[in-house]
């Protein structure tokens, strides 16, 4: 501990203002925080703060993530590692990029957005495109709003949407059934395909206790609900992620489906499978609770989480794509200042007469 | 003759029986009062620091009382005492002026004492007397009804002297509070819990039933218990109080009340945690007032007579590699991320910020844990951005200023600083 201590202390005296390292000093900076942490001590009140900083808050998600992630090493062999890999260097290179050049600090939602968009891509994606897609889901989806904070979308589901509209055919097929041949680097076309393709074109439904499991074919992430559900439970727990959104959002998925089931609408699945199927938990786990890009008032949380639940169900039904939960939650993205919006006037209404 | 400044706050001895004190009264204080034993002057005394210049001391000698008037020399020797040698004579004081000075001055004295604020007296209709610190580490009631609680329950008791005729609201936490107090006539009692429970507003607002911004607080005085004390010694001595009351707290083993002498240099304080000599400076911060509400201040500072706490933090721990991800047993949280915060366990506290300063990612910390119940990042943006007329709507004059949102800021955002910013400029431009 000394000796790292006395390491950076050493190194710092070569970042200070008109030395010649002076353009590294976000790196610098972010370097030695992520080892130490900061030494800042608080010189207005209040004198005692919360222990809890972005990297503790940031890395819970990361952990909430693991078994989901570990799931998918094991389904889709050691491939899976390379793939977060790529997308956590490339989109480091452009989060460094931007911090070093708008001399900002270097964010630590980095870490999940790094981790998030992989989970959400298929076993087979060829390495160059997770390098393009998480470049362009730091640069455009949050760097050019501002950075962490600051983005109106989630960063991972921009990046996921860019390759899903620009590279249809490799979004969209090439799906592996898991769990075969842990330690194979190159994963084999095992085709097969995803629960939701299946219902789409013959109307056949998986087996329910195989999505719980997640014996399905699907993106690295997304199909064992019952990892995803463990590392939902650990994120509501811990209050990093608000579980009205997650609750909100099944009970829309589960209410629509149930209605439109009863009105007679052949092409909507059963509530449960609904939930179970796709990227649904994932989404409603991981991306629709990203503090930044959903609203912030509790009842919003209510309303974002149910329209969201809502248009995916609504997507999966009557268009083209077999799959909704991305386009919900960026839609629904779209609309959470709105609702945050209407939820503050509605609250703080001038008293009338 | 001439005179001689004196260090601020320094404790002095007093000798012989026939003396004239050499110095300068504040002119902020009228008279300064220094307690007599029966063969003279009392070991201890406390002059205001700085600017004592010709004025009249008043006495107690325990019979009778005297105005003494201040003229002769003074020296400081090497322990820092100061002694007064002189032939001058006091003067005696009539009986009747006394009462009269007692009647008239009792709440000008404790007002320039800092003691009480000013307000037009006659508007004050209720006493909101606050027994207990409910900011983090500070001997809550328990302590001081055990060491204080016959002078707190008679300053209760013959606060109308002072201020009669007023609506008592006792302010406790501890049931065993209660029952000790229990024989009090015309007090109501009001329960609170954890902090800021106890802040003025929000009592009040309690109290009285009415939302924080439509308050009117000069219809109500606001006393804590170490006024309470300070008052009884008044009341009983009929001089202005010499000594006051100090709670410390913070990163020391338990925390203490202190009789100390007003205007005490904070390094003689905070010196009685620490062994003689011990260099505690380096290592420790003191902040005067709570850890949520006090101000930073050096060790070379004196304590106002309006400071009762003192809390001794933690200046910097040595890092931890990797501190982020550890499981966090002893580490203070209003996230549930740290075990700590799950488990009913003493937690470590220092001045650190623990983190570095981000853009706001809206988690909605600050806003679960507003004692107000108003959006505290919502305000904080509107202030920073001078959106004066929406931050009033969104009941910016709520905020009771308790620092909570600073506390539990994930992105280590000064959101309560930003907030009473902004509520000063409302003031100002008068929105």
């Amino acid at each position: 501990m000394k000796l790292l201590e006395d390491l950076f202390g050493f190194v710092n005296k070569e970042f200070e203002k008109n030395k010649k390292l002076q353009f590294f000093t976000p790196l610098k900076d972010a370097t030695e925080a992520f080892f130490m942490g900061v030494k800042e001590s608080a010189h207005i009140s209040p004198f005692i703060r919360d222990h809890i900083d972005l990297k503790r808050y940031m890395i819970f998600v990361v952990f909430a993530l693991a078994p989901a992630a570990l799931a998918g090493i094991y389904f889709y062999g050691l491939r899976v590692l390379l793939v977060i890999a790529v997308s956590y260097i490339f989109g480091g290179i452009v989060e460094v990029l931007f911090a070093l050049i708008r001399k900002h600090e270097i964010n630590e939602g980095f870490l999940v957005t790094g981790l998030l968009f992989p989970l959400t891509l298929p076993p087979n994606i060829p390495l160059w495109m997770v390098a393009v897609g998480i470049m362009f889901g730091v640069a455009i989806g949050k760097e050019l709003f501002g950075g962490t904070g600051h983005n109106i979308f989630n960063p991972a589901l921009v990046a996921r949407c860019f390759l899903y509209l620009s590279y249809p055919a490799a979004m969209t097929s090439g799906w592996v059934a898991p769990g075969h041949n842990v330690l194979n680097l190159s994963v084999d076309s095992m085709t097969g395909a995803t629960p939701l393709a299946i219902f789409k074109q013959t109307g056949e439904i998986t087996d329910l206790w195989a999505l719980f499991w997640g014996w399905v074919p699907g993106s690295i992430g997304e199909t064992s609900a019952i990892l995803l559900i463990i590392g939902g439970i650990f994120l509501f727990v811990t209050r990093v992620a608000n579980y009205r959104t997650t609750v909100g959002m099944v009970a829309g998925a589960m209410f629509i489906s149930s209605l439109l089931k009863l009105l007679g609408y052949k092409e909507i699945a059963p509530p449960l499978f609904t939930v179970l199927s796709g990227g649904f938990l994932l989404a409603a786990v991981f991306m629709a609770t990203d503090p930044v890009s959903s609203p912030t008032f509790k009842i919003s949380k209510w309303i974002y989480g149910f329209f969201t639940g809502v248009i995916v169900v609504l997507i999966r039904a009557f268009s083209g794509y077999p799959e909704g939960a991305m386009f919900a939650v960026l839609i629904m993205n779209m609309f959470a200042p709105l609702i945050d919006h209407i939820v503050l006037t509605l609250k703080y209404r001038p008293v009338r007469g | 003759m001439k005179t001689q400044k004196l260090q601020g706050g320094v404790n002095f001895q007093l000798k012989g029986s026939d003396f004239t004190i050499y110095g300068e009264v504040d002119k902020d204080i009228p008279k300064i009062g220094l307690s007599l034993n029966d063969h003279g002057l009392s070991p201890q005394g406390i002059l205001k620091k700085d600017e004592v210049t010709c004025g009249e001391v008043l006495f107690n000698t325990g019979t009778k009382t005297i105005l003494a008037p201040i003229s002769g020399s003074l020296n400081i020797d090497e322990n820092n005492y100061l002694t007064i040698t002189s032939n001058g004579k006091p003067q005696e004081v009539s009986t009747e002026s006394i009462d009269l000075l007692r009647k008239e001055d009792a709440y000008l004295v404790l007002h320039k004492l800092g003691l009480l604020d000013s307000r037009a007296l006659d508007n004050v209709k209720r006493l909101y007397l606050n027994l207990t610190h409910t900011e983090p580490f500070f001997a809550d009631e328990s302590l001081f009804v055990k060491e204080f609680g016959d002078k707190i329950k008679k300053a209760i008791s013959n606060i109308d002297t002072l201020l009669p005729n007023r609506e008592k609201v006792l302010i406790y936490k501890h049931e065993e509070t209660r029952d000790f107090l229990n024989d009090l006539d015309g007090v109501t009692f009001f329960k609170v819990a954890k902090y800021p429970h106890d802040n003025y507003q929000l009592v009040a607002s309690k109290h009285e039933d009415l939302p924080i911004s439509d308050l009117d607080l000069s219809t109500s005085f606001y006393i804590n218990a170490e006024t309470l004390c300070v008052i009884y010694d008044y009341l009983q001595n009929s001089i202005p109080p010499v000594y006051t009351y100090v709670s410390v707290g913070g990163n020391i083993e338990e925390p203490k009340l202190l009789k100390v002498p007003m205007f005490s240099n904070i390094r003689s304080i905070v010196g009685k945690f620490f062994k003689a000599g011990e260099s505690w400076e380096d290592d420790y911060n003191v902040v005067v007032g709570g850890p949520f509400s006090g101000r930073l201040m050096e060790g070379s500072a004196d304590l106002k007579t309006s400071d009762h706490a003192v809390t001794i933090l933690y200046k910097n721990k040595p890092r931890l590699l990797w501190s982020y991800m550890w499981p966090g047993l002893i580490k203070d949280s209003y996230s549930k991320t740290f075990v700590s915060a799950l488990l009913p366990v003493k937690k470590y506290n220092d001045t650190q910020v623990h983190g570095e300063k981000r853009a706001c990612i809206f988690c909605g910390y600050c806003e679960d844990i507003c004692p107000a119940g108003i959006i505290p990042h919502v305000l904080y943006k509107n202030s920073d951005i001078d959106e004066l007329e929406a931050a009033k709507q969104y009941k910016i004059m709520d905020c009771v200023e308790c620092g909570l949102c600073t506390y539990a800021c994930t992105s280590k955002i000064s959101v309560s600083e930003k907030i009473k910013k902004g509520k000063e400029n409302i003031i100002k431009e008068n929105i």
